[in-house]
């Protein structure tokens, strides 16, 4: 009988030993440093200007003709494109949609889910991620020559890549008015007109 | 049986022991120092592994006054520091810095729940260059890193010693207090430091004195009791700590009462202080030129907390404080930006006149910054503007907010009508009909370090759609 109590006692330490061991390394090694996710966390909707017309920017999003370029986008940012981009990285799934609807080509996707439907080469593009937080180490790596984001929801991920030295231009793609003026932008940029 | 359990258990405990035991690389010591002072990493510590020391990211860039976010989703940790951005995914052999890819020497690991980076990631990132002479990991700071401010510079010298430029380029030699000052530096002024016994005419100062833990070595102020708000300042003064000097209505200290308390260095300001200059000169105390005021940007009027840590070696702690205020105005911005931009007059009537904000200014720069529509574009003359009242209405007169430019402390009427019964003209004012009327919180003047919050409170005025909840500590909306 003492020896049956033993075994079971030496083995339920065997057990809690590897369970805890266990369970240090794996969570310790789930958790960098402190983590502290950005703002714009796909889990959390990430605090944004009101995506609504009465959003829109107060001061008309302009363009200029031909190249070098002029725009001012809707940000109030204005971007000066020397020559015509060849290589644009489109990371907002409504905005992927508009650009492939006036014939265009980005060289990246963002996840599937965010698309209505596939994008015609999706199969070979990179996808940067959700929206709402793509990889921005994924977006540098494809050395685009001008990267299209979205107003609003996209703000610090624009300001983090203009301080990465990338053109960016952010558009509009809610609102009617506002995908129209998205839409002419887009022509002009990528000479789809 | 029995015995054969038991060999099992031994087998588990060292198992287990074995999993803790940090690896023989990490239980070689490392102290990483600055200048060769010891820097002190919380946490995790450095180890050594093919002859290179991985530091750990996230504690050695905070010590160097980096701010550090962790995107879990993409694996990727950013570091801001002032306008230098820099990312690297985990497990990656390069960091971008400004968009610019730097190889590293080894990529970056995870180990036990830390990301560790190789020595040469502080070059590529701070531009420190690092030596390991096999016990002490050294990064050489020739100077302290400013993004923003012309106003003053902080260069090192050997033994702990540096040679600081104030606002008015005077050089003052700061030597450690338990050595001796370096000989054959020029220099016009030799300070000991840490500092022990101060005097402040910047009341901002104060307040990032505080922040720094350092306010003990606060002995005199220009501004009396009643008109503090840093937390221990008033107490310091009732239990006699800190003596008021004089200069609540802008006049000259009593010069005998700080001779008495002689301070071994006194802040002051090139404003109204010029005459004060020259008798501390011909009393033989020595003072350092604060100009943070005259910033034309408040971002680099903010980088003026790093000057004040100089004094302290505490500038890598300034540095972070600053850093994790910037990644919030940045955050504040960037979510404002391309809304539609309010008309905002910011200024007050006094004694019949009216004074405005230079739209070249750190004022008319926190409009722009904010998403505001400064309608006193057009008056340049120098930082503050007075205008005619004539003026002033024809500019302001469609406004949509008016921020009154003082404390509500200082105002005798802190309402509405008070601000009529100061100029009836204010009374036809859109913003003062509609109640869009904001003025200072009464410790607007002492807090230089939560420029963040003055950023966020004044964006959340212009923009309330997108700030739901926003609580405000530096305005208040007068009723």
């Amino acid at each position: 009988m003492k020896r049956h109590f033993m075994s079971i006692v030496v083995l339920i330490t065997i057990l809690v030993l590897l369970a805890g061991a266990w369970f240090y390394r794996h969570i310790h090694d789930r958790i960098p440093d402190t983590p502290v996710v950005t703002a714009s966390n796909p889990e959390t909707p990430p605090d944004s200007a009101p995506e609504t017309e009465a959003a829109a920017p107060s001061e008309e999003s302009t363009i200029s003709k031909g190249f070098p370029m002029t725009i001012r986008d809707m940000m109030n940012n204005t971007v000066t494109l020397k020559q015509k981009p060849e290589k644009i990285a489109v990371i907002s799934g409504p905005l992927l949609e508009m650009f492939y609807g006036l014939g265009g080509q980005s060289i990246c996707t963002v996840n599937p889910e965010e698309l209505k439907a596939p994008l015609a080469d999706a199969g070979q593009l990179p996808s940067i991620g959700k929206a709402a937080n793509p990889d921005i180490i994924a977006i540098l790596e494809l050395e685009p020559d001008l990267v299209i984001a979205e107003a609003g929801v996209q703000n610090e991920i624009v300001t983090t890549l203009q301080k990465s030295k990338l053109q960016v231009v952010a558009l509009k793609s809610k609102g009617d008015a506002n995908r129209e003026k998205s839409l002419n932008l887009m022509k002009a940029i990528a000479g789809l007109e | 049986m029995l015995k054969k359990l038991t060999a099992i258990v031994m087998m588990a405990v060292l198992a287990v022991v074995i999993m803790f035991l940090p690896s023989p690389a990490a239980a070689a010591e490392v102290t990483v120092a600055v200048n060769w002072r010891p820097l002190s990493l919380s946490g995790p510590q450095p180890y050594v592994a093919g002859g290179i020391v991985m530091l750990p990211l996230r504690a050695a860039s905070e010590a160097l006054g980096a701010h550090v976010s962790w995107d879990g989703a993409n694996n990727n940790a950013t570091l801001l520091r002032g306008n230098n951005v820099a990312i690297i995914k985990k497990g990656g052999s390069r960091v971008y810095v400004n968009g610019t890819p730097y190889p590293l020497s080894t990529a970056s690991t995870l180990s036990y729940g830390t990301i560790y980076v190789p020595q040469d990631f502080i070059a590529a990132v701070f531009g420190f260059p690092t030596y390991y002479n096999g016990s002490v990991l050294n990064l050489q700071m020739d100077e302290l890193p400013v993004y923003y401010t012309k106003g003053f510079r902080v260069k090192y010298l050997d033994g702990g010693s540096k040679l600081v430029t104030d606002g008015e380029n005077s050089r003052l030699l700061l030597f450690p207090r338990s050595g001796a000052a370096p000989v054959g530096v020029v220099a016009d002024k030799t300070i000991p430091i840490p500092l022990r016994n101060v005097m402040t005419s910047s009341a901002g100062f104060v307040g990032v004195m505080a922040q720094l833990g350092v306010l003990d070595s606060l002995s005199a102020v220009t501004i009396s009791e009643p008109y503090w708000y840093v937390p221990g300042v008033r107490q310091a003064m009732q239990q006699g700590a800190v003596k008021y000097v004089g200069g609540d209505n802008m006049e000259a200290p009593d010069y005998e009462l700080v001779k008495a308390i002689s301070p071994e260095l006194a802040f002051v300001y090139t404003d109204n202080y010029a005459h004060v200059m020259q008798k501390f000169d011909e009393m033989g105390i020595r003072y350092a030129v604060n100009n943070e005021n005259a910033e034309a940007d408040f971002l680099a009027r903010m980088e003026w907390i790093k000057f004040v840590g100089a004094f302290y070696n505490k500038e890598l702690q300034a540095e972070k404080i600053f850093n994790d205020a910037l990644y919030n105005i940045n955050r504040t911005t960037a979510k404002v930006q391309g809304l539609n931009k309010p008309k905002v007059a910011w200024g007050l009537s006094w004694y019949g006149k009216v004074y405005v904000a230079d739209v070249n200014s750190y004022v008319g720069k926190w409009i722009s910054m904010c998403q505001g529509n400064y309608v006193f574009q057009n008056i340049k003359a120098g930082q503050d503007t007075q205008v005619s009242m004539e003026d002033f209405y024809a500019m302001a007169k469609d406004a949509d907010i008016l921020i009154y430019s003082s404390t509500t402390n200082y105002m005798n009427d802190a309402s509405i009508q008070g601000i009529i019964k100061e100029n009836p003209l204010f009374a036809d004012i859109k913003a003062v009909q509609n109640g869009q009327v904001w003025a200072y919180a009464p410790d607007w003047w002492q807090t230089l370090h939560e420029t963040d919050v003055f950023v966020e409170d004044i964006a959340a005025v212009f923009h309330p759609e997108a700030f739901g909840g926003h609580q405000y500590r530096k305005l208040v909306k007068l009723p």
